[in-house]
This record gives C-alpha cells, sequence and structure tokens, in this order.
C-alpha cells in the first residue's frame, strides 16, 4: 500500500465502517465475503476484504451503491456519464464539494496546475473523445456555447474518430482556442498532438496554458509534439484520474506522477500480494471521505510501478509510473510480458512519427502501425519493431504497416498499446505478472 | 384474446439462446422487440447453412450449387408470398422497411402537383422518404394519438396520387383498422403503401384481400435476419416503379448506352443479394406457420391488454393512446411528466434489473411532439415474452421512479463536472 500506513489504515476503517453501514451494496458484497468491518484490525487484514469492480457500480447504480442519505437528484451531486477506456460504461455520482477537495489536494503536486485550479475564473478547453462529455462536441453544428459547460469549461469540437476529424472542425477548434484563450488545457493527449500538429501545419500558435493530459495515458511522441508547441512550459502534465474518483495523481515539475494518497488508500496488488517497490501491479482504491458514492478495494484496471524514491520537486505525496490497462498489456501464455509503457519507452519520440499503434492481434503477432511525417525515411519502422520484437525475447513477430489512419476504440480513445489476448482467469496463478518489471527507466 | 400457454412459452424460449444470457449476473428481460426480435437457433442454422455450404451466388451460371442456392432463395421469396397472400413475382428482396417505402417514393415518378398523404404517426422510414415529393399531407391525431378520421377524409378529397399509412404504430403497438383506411384510399383512386414492419410479425395481411398496392416489411423484427426486408408490389404497380439501383443481375441484354429490364421482381435486386437472409427468412417463416399466426394474434393481443392496465394502474405514467376499445399488441410507450429525458429509466432499469426496453422519440418524433411528451419508454413483446418480464419492467420502473422523482420533478444530479 502507499502513502503513510499507520493513519491511512485508520481513515480506511472508517470509511469501511461508513460504507458497511450506509451502502446496501457493499454490506451484501462483504457478507457474501464472510468479512466484516470488526475483523479487519491491521493493515495485513484489509487483503481479506473484497474487492469491488466497474460492474459492481453499474448494477448497483443508484439504488444500491449511493450511501443513504443520498438521492441521485441531491444538488451537492456531481454527476459523470463515462463509456470508459474499455468502452465499459458508467454512471457515477459524488459529492462535488469532495471532488474538489481531492483534486487540490492532488494538485499541490504541480504549482501551475494548482494555480489554475484555484483560479474561480478559470477557462479550461477540453479536447478529448466526444463522449466524454455530456455535450455534443461531435456534432458539426453546435456553437461555442452550446459547448460551454457552467464551470468555465469550453468543450471543443472533433469527432469520434479522432483521425477522421474534417478540416472544418480542425479550424473550429484551433479558432476557438484563440479566441476562448484558455488558462488551462484539459486533454487527451493523442487528441491534442493531433490538434496540434493540424495547427503547425496552418502556422498557428496555441495560447501558452498549462496542458493537462488525462483519459490516456501520453506517449513520448504525444508529448514530444505538444511541448514543441509549448515551448517554455512544462509541455505535458500527465493526471491520473477515473470519471468514479476524480484525480488520482498528478505529475510534478520533474516528471514524477505523485500518487494522492491524502485522498485515497491506494494499493498496488501484483499476483495476490502487494507489490513491491519497483514492481508492476494493479492499483486498487478505496475512498476516504465518507461520500455519496464510497469505494472500497476498487480494481481500477489501471497498473503503476511503485518507485521507492524522493522527488526533487518536494512533494510528500509518493512517486509511482503509470504503466496502462491491463488488458492492454502485451501476454502470452497467460503471463503478462510488456505494459504499454515499456513498448512506448522502446518507441520513443522519433521525429518521423506522429502516431503508432502497437496492437497485440494475436498470442504470437504484433502490428506496429506507424503515421508518420515529413522527416520519413524508408524503413526506420521496421529497426522500431525489430526492438519491440528483441524485448519480447522473439515470443512475438511484429509487422509493420504505414498508414494515414488508425481508428480509434469505441470509447473514443486511442490506446497506443493494445492486446487482443485476454488472460484466463481460472488458471491465473502467482505468475502472471512474470518479468513485465524487468525495463527500468 | 388468450395467452399462449406458459409451458408453451417456456418450450418456446428454449429456442432463443439469448433469452439465457445475463448481464452483470441478472438475467435479461429483452422487451425491444418493436426494434428487433430475438433469434431462434433454427433460423441462425439455416443462415448459416449457406455460409458453411457452397456459399455461391445465385443466378449467375449453370453449375450445380447455383441451382441449389438459387432454389432456395427463391423458395423464401415463395414463402413470403404464401404469408402475405401474393405471387411469388410480386415479392421484391430489400434491406428492410425503409428501403422498401424508398424504393416505392423514388420509382413512382410523383410530380409537383400530385398530392401524397402520410400519417402523422408514422415512424420517420414512412414520412421522411415522402417529404419533397409532391404535395405532402399529414393526417392529423388527436390529443390522444388517436387517428382523426375525418382529418383522413378530408384529405382524400385532394385526389392524393399516394396514401402512405402505418398499419401498426411502433410508439402505441395500435392497429388501425387497416381495411377502412385503405379502402378509403381506394375509393379517390389513391395508390396505397402500407408500411408493415410491426404488423407482420404478429398477424396476418393478405394484401390481395386488402387491396394493398404496396407492403413493406423487415425479416429483422420477426424473429429473421437483419439486413432483408420484403417489398410486396401489385404486379403492375411493379412494373410501372423505376429502379433505383442499376447494375448485375437485374436486366436481360446490355449493350453500351442501353439496356433491358429483367421482369419482375430481379429488376429491382441489383448485384449480389442477401442469400444467407433469405435462407434465414425461410427458417423465421416456418417457425412462424408452426406456432400459428392465430396465436400470434391473440397472444399479442393479450400482451398488449396486460401492459395498458399494468401502465395504468401507476399514476406518474402517462400512457401514450391509452384508448382501451383501441385494437392493441404488446407495445406500451409512457411517458413520465416533467422528465423530458428517460435515458436514466432506461439505463437503470437495464443496468441493474437487466430490463432492455427503449427510450427516446422512437423514430416517430413528430408524433411525439405534437402530443407533447418529450421522451417516452417503449416496453415490447413477442411471443416469447412472459407476463413476469412485464412485471419486472413496470416494479423496476416503480422503484427508480420512487429513487429519481421528487417533487421538483428534477431527476438527476447537476452535469457540470470538475476537471
Amino acid at each position: 500500500m502507499l502513502g503513510n500506513q499507520q493513519s491511512n489504515f485508520e481513515r480506511f476503517k472508517k470509511e469501511l465502517n461508513y460504507t458497511y453501514e450506509k451502502v446496501s451494496f457493499y454490506r451484501k458484497h462483504m457478507d457474501n465475503a464472510g468479512t466484516d468491518p470488526n475483523s479487519i484490525r491491521s493493515p495485513a487484514d484489509i487483503m481479506k476484504l473484497p474487492y469491488t469492480e466497474k460492474k459492481h457500480y453499474r448494477k448497483n447504480f443508484p439504488l444500491g451503491v449511493l450511501a443513504k442519505g443520498y438521492k441521485p437528484n441531491d444538488i451537492r451531486l456531481t454527476r459523470s456519464q463515462s463509456s470508459g477506456t474499455t468502452g465499459d460504461r458508467l454512471v457515477t455520482v459524488e459529492v462535488g464539494m469532495l471532488l474538489l477537495n481531492r483534486a487540490l489536494k492532488c494538485a499541490r503536486a504541480n504549482p501551475a496546475i494548482e494555480k489554475a485550479i484555484l483560479n474561480h475564473k478559470r477557462k479550461t478547453c477540453r479536447y478529448a473523445a466526444p463522449n466524454c462529455s455530456d455535450v455534443e462536441c461531435a456534432n458539426p453544428n453546435s456553437t461555442m456555447e452550446d459547448r460551454l459547460l457552467s464551470d468555465g469549461t469550453l468543450v471543443l469540437p472533433v469527432y469520434h474518430d479522432l483521425l477522421t476529424t474534417s478540416d472544418e472542425l480542425i479550424e473550429r477548434a484551433l479558432n476557438e482556442i484563440r479566441e476562448y484563450k484558455p488558462d488551462l488545457y484539459y486533454i487527451d493527449p493523442t487528441h491534442f498532438a493531433f490538434l496540434v500538429r493540424h495547427a503547425r501545419k496552418r502556422g498557428v500558435t496555441l495560447p501558452a496554458a498549462p496542458v493537462m493530459a488525462t483519459y490516456t495515458s501520453p506517449t513520448r511522441c504525444s508529448r514530444r509534439q505538444i511541448a514543441d508547441m509549448f515551448s517554455g512550459q512544462q509541455g505535458v502534465i500527465e493526471l491520473l484520474a477515473s470519471s468514479e474518483m476524480g484525480w488520482l495523481g498528478l505529475e510534478c515539475p520533474h516528471g514524477r506522477l505523485h500518487m494522492n494518497t491524502d485522498s485515497f488508500f491506494l494499493e498496488v496488488i501484483r499476483d495476490d500480494r502487494y507489490a513491491e517497490p519497483g514492481e508492476i501491479g494493479e492499483l486498487y482504491v478505496t475512498s476516504l471521505d465518507n461520500g455519496a458514492l464510497p469505494h472500497i478495494r476498487y480494481k481500477t484496471g489501471d497498473a503503476i510501478r511503485l518507485l521507492n524514491e524522493d522527488c526533487p520537486c518536494g512533494n510528500h505525496l509518493p512517486v509511482a509510473e503509470m504503466q496502462g490497462r491491463l488488458v492492454n498489456f502485451i501476454k502470452r501464455e497467460n503471463r503478462y510480458l510488456a505494459s504499454p509503457q515499456d513498448i512506448d519507452r522502446l518507441i520513443d519520440a522519433p521525429s518521423w512519427l506522429d502516431q503508432y499503434q502497437c496492437h497485440q492481434v494475436d498470442e504470437n503477432q504484433i502490428t506496429l502501425k506507424v503515421l508518420v511525417n515529413d522527416h520519413y525515411s524508408e524503413g526506420v519502422e521496421r529497426e522500431l519493431a525489430n526492438e519491440v520484437e528483441n524485448y519480447l525475447g522473439q515470443a512475438c513477430v511484429v509487422n509493420t504497416e504505414k498508414l494515414t489512419y488508425i481508428a480509434t476504440d469505441r470509447s473514443g480513445k486511442f490506446q497506443a498499446t493494445k492486446s487482443e489476448v485476454e488472460m484466463v482467469a481460472d488458471v491465473e496463478t502467482s505468475t502472471t505478472f512474470g518479468d513485465a518489471h524487468v525495463i527500468s527507466g | 384474446m388468450s395467452f399462449l400457454a406458459e409451458e408453451y412459452r417456456e418450450k418456446l424460449i428454449q429456442d432463443f439462446p439469448a433469452l439465457s444470457r445475463e448481464l452483470d449476473g441478472t438475467p435479461i428481460t429483452y422487451l425491444d422487440n418493436a426494434a428487433t426480435t430475438l433469434k431462434p437457433r433454427a433460423m441462425v442454422d439455416a443462415v448459416n447453412e449457406y455460409y458453411l455450404g457452397i456459399s455461391t451466388n445465385i443466378h449467375r451460371g449453370k453449375h450445380y450449387a447455383i441451382e441449389e442456392v438459387s432454389n432456395r432463395y427463391e423458395q423464401a421469396r415463395y414463402k413470403v408470398a404464401e404469408l402475405i397472400g401474393c405471387g411469388g413475382n410480386e415479392v421484391v428482396f430489400v434491406r428492410n422497411t425503409t428501403e422498401g417505402v424508398n424504393l416505392v417514393a423514388d420509382g413512382l415518378g410523383v410530380a409537383v402537383e400530385d398530392h401524397v398523404v402520410i400519417f402523422s404517426d408514422a415512424h420517420h422510414s414512412n414520412m421522411l422518404p415522402w417529404l419533397g415529393r409532391g404535395q405532402v399531407h399529414h393526417v392529423r391525431f388527436d390529443e390522444q394519438g388517436a387517428v382523426d378520421w375525418d382529418h383522413y377524409e378530408s384529405l382524400l378529397k385532394l385526389e392524393p396520387k399516394v396514401v402512405a399509412m402505418t398499419s401498426c404504430s411502433n410508439v402505441t403497438g395500435i392497429h388501425i383498422p387497416l381495411e377502412r383506411a385503405v379502402g378509403m384510399a381506394k375509393q379517390v383512386g389513391a395508390l396505397v403503401l402500407v408500411d408493415g414492419a410491426q404488423t407482420v410479425p404478429h398477424r396476418r395481411i393478405n394484401v390481395g384481400e386488402l387491396d394493398v398496392d404496396f407492403l413493406s416489411f423487415s425479416a429483422h423484427k420477426m424473429i429473421g435476419p437483419t439486413g432483408i426486408g420484403i417489398l410486396y408490389g401489385k404486379r403492375h404497380c411493379l412494373e410501372k416503379l423505376r429502379p433505383n439501383n442499376l447494375g448485375g443481375g437485374m436486366v436481360d441484354w446490355v449493350e453500351l448506352g442501353e439496356y433491358r429490364l429483367r421482369k419482375i421482381p430481379h429488376r429491382f435486386e441489383a448485384g449480389t443479394p442477401h442469400i444467407a437472409g433469405a435462407y434465414g427468412l425461410g427458417a423465421a417463416i416456418d417457425y412462424l406457420n408452426q406456432l400459428g399466426f392465430d396465436q400470434l394474434r391473440e397472444d399479442d393481443r393479450a400482451m398488449g391488454r396486460y401492459m395498458l392496465e399494468q401502465a395504468l394502474a401507476r399514476s406518474y405514467l402517462r400512457v401514450v393512446n391509452p384508448d382501451s376499445e383501441a385494437d392493441r399488441g404488446g407495445v406500451i410507450s409512457v411517458s413520465i411528466p416533467g422528465q423530458e429525458k428517460l435515458d436514466d429509466f432506461a439505463r437503470i432499469l437495464s443496468d441493474s434489473y437487466g430490463v432492455m426496453c427503449r427510450n427516446g422519440h422512437l423514430c416517430a418524433q413528430p408524433y411525439l411532439d405534437m402530443l407533447g411528451t418529450g421522451q417516452v419508454l417503449r416496453a415490447s413483446a413477442y411471443f416469447y415474452t412472459r407476463r413476469e418480464d412485464v412485471d419486472r419492467f413496470f416494479s423496476g420502473l416503480d422503484e427508480i421512479a420512487e429513487m429519481l422523482l421528487d417533487n421538483t420533478g428534477v431527476v438527476g444530479a447537476s452535469s457540470v463536472r470538475f476537471p
């Protein structure tokens, strides 16, 4: 687990008691697992508690998962509706002030973001998959007014399938940014890199403001393109967030991801045990603020690697490295071979590359798809493919495709590394993570 | 009016693998049959029979497999002809009801000065194809949602070239007295097109007896495959209809600059058709015939009555056309006064209760706008629907309403989100 173990454990116990008392689904869930809050006496006991998953919240929303005393139409609640990274939909709510507090605690990791968030007249431009917002940003007939949320967020227009976005919509997004003059960009990095590419082609300079990247993890290639547009400031600031929980981690000015243990009880689980520093594991999150929709040991499907080091930025929040969604890891024989982060490290950010997708088609085959620019020279993508093959110990053949279009997922998000290979749950053993942590930064 | 025997229904349910599916551990209750029905194993087997066999083309060449497959394709056409009481050459295979209506609207050559009468409760598929063709007049409906027959009669005095009607509303499940509606139109010499998408799956329509000129319906709403629909046209009407797709399979002779159309119905089936779909459609018709259309009709009526009773027993619901005397099938649409959108209701019914129904404007937006309902929730049954399934829909709705409705009538939390 992350953070100050003892003080967070006390808060964890309070949240557990609160949830058991107030949330009908979770009481049943614990009863079915044969546990109750009294059986959790030390941090080591936490592993006895059943985890929760997205499907539990979807199935029981709102009747079973809202804490007693809340109704979905409570004006204190903020609602979020998501198709999810995996296309697995979810509606969730939480007390708006709690979400704000979580964000503020997390924002302390990065002064530029903290300053932007504390600005009550903040003007945010959002550029991400259309179904990540409640407004019709994929509708070419929508106006700026249609897409302006009451918190000052302007949702920029973009098509669901990013690379099919019309020139007209790109032009409109660029014009709206210049007109709105945001003091914060809240973006999906793949989407924003795409927009930045088109801005450069048109000779357009976008107004400077912190660029906070969420929805998907930024690749080095996206980072390079965005940083080129915003020289003189930190290029991309990664935010690890979810619709359900809010802000879970934020990148500091030194490029380290600080996990928000002030707001959450965070566990990193690897093969049914806590991951050691340096190891990759799955992030489980427990809320700690007795909210409207408390989560206990919520299995996020995100993998992180704990880094046991102090950050030169001075922030006390623990440091980790995002590895990507577990479903997107390269897998073989029911073992994780490489994380999306591992693949991204291998691909890096060559000047000729605009966008890539490393797609594991089956256990033996990967296709490396590349979108290239004028710096491209024949065959360079093969060198990258060879690096990936070598890293995987020749376990998979990596074919290459130079393309002008790569489809986004149904969720509207673009996964730079994705896999069609599924882990088989009933043969999951203590070795599923294999050596996926071996590469160091 | 009587339900199918429950034991028999349970036996039929076993033919539908989808009905044993669960959503997050909850058995599903499928009440979106007006949109598309579920598919029985026998129908899917027939589709597979084509694809796993020598899946050759039809009517092109002389090898054995072509003959075999062409025969099966044409057999499906004859089954449709027997089903609706017409000649085999009066059955055109199209993609769906919508394509059938478009083919007629496009091919009739409606002149600017011609009058076209359409019904305001129409699905968009029997409304939009007519717009911009001649002078279009919409038959009014009263505030309950029932046909204004006087208005219809007054519009017929314009001597329209075409009357396009919907035999059963996809919103209300109410079947209009087709004999009356068609008869009135024929008296003024109009061509009559019937959108039968919601009727043919439940009741026999005999096009000869009714004197209908065109009838369009879809296989997927009657346990058949998607991608194949039927346009019936009287022989002489089809002869005059202009095909809107040109290409292979629909011509007898082609020279540079001119061609000679094949006989009906083949001239309307350009390109390789949905052969596997025809196999599936044939199997679907066999299945329904075996079940018996009299039983289907009576079960549908009994379900319609039951759904209406359940809806009327709930004061927070407003039924679209609650006329208890109407000839009603197993479809009910309800609105909740004060609730413009019912997305949350539909989503929770699905995700928490496993009840899959439809919400929105049901592709009949002008009709619902006219009634001022906003979005509606629609539950629609088919012969594999149990009364308990309908009970689950309404009891789920009760619980959700208790949770979501308050004195202000506001549902849901703020959509404002902190970044």
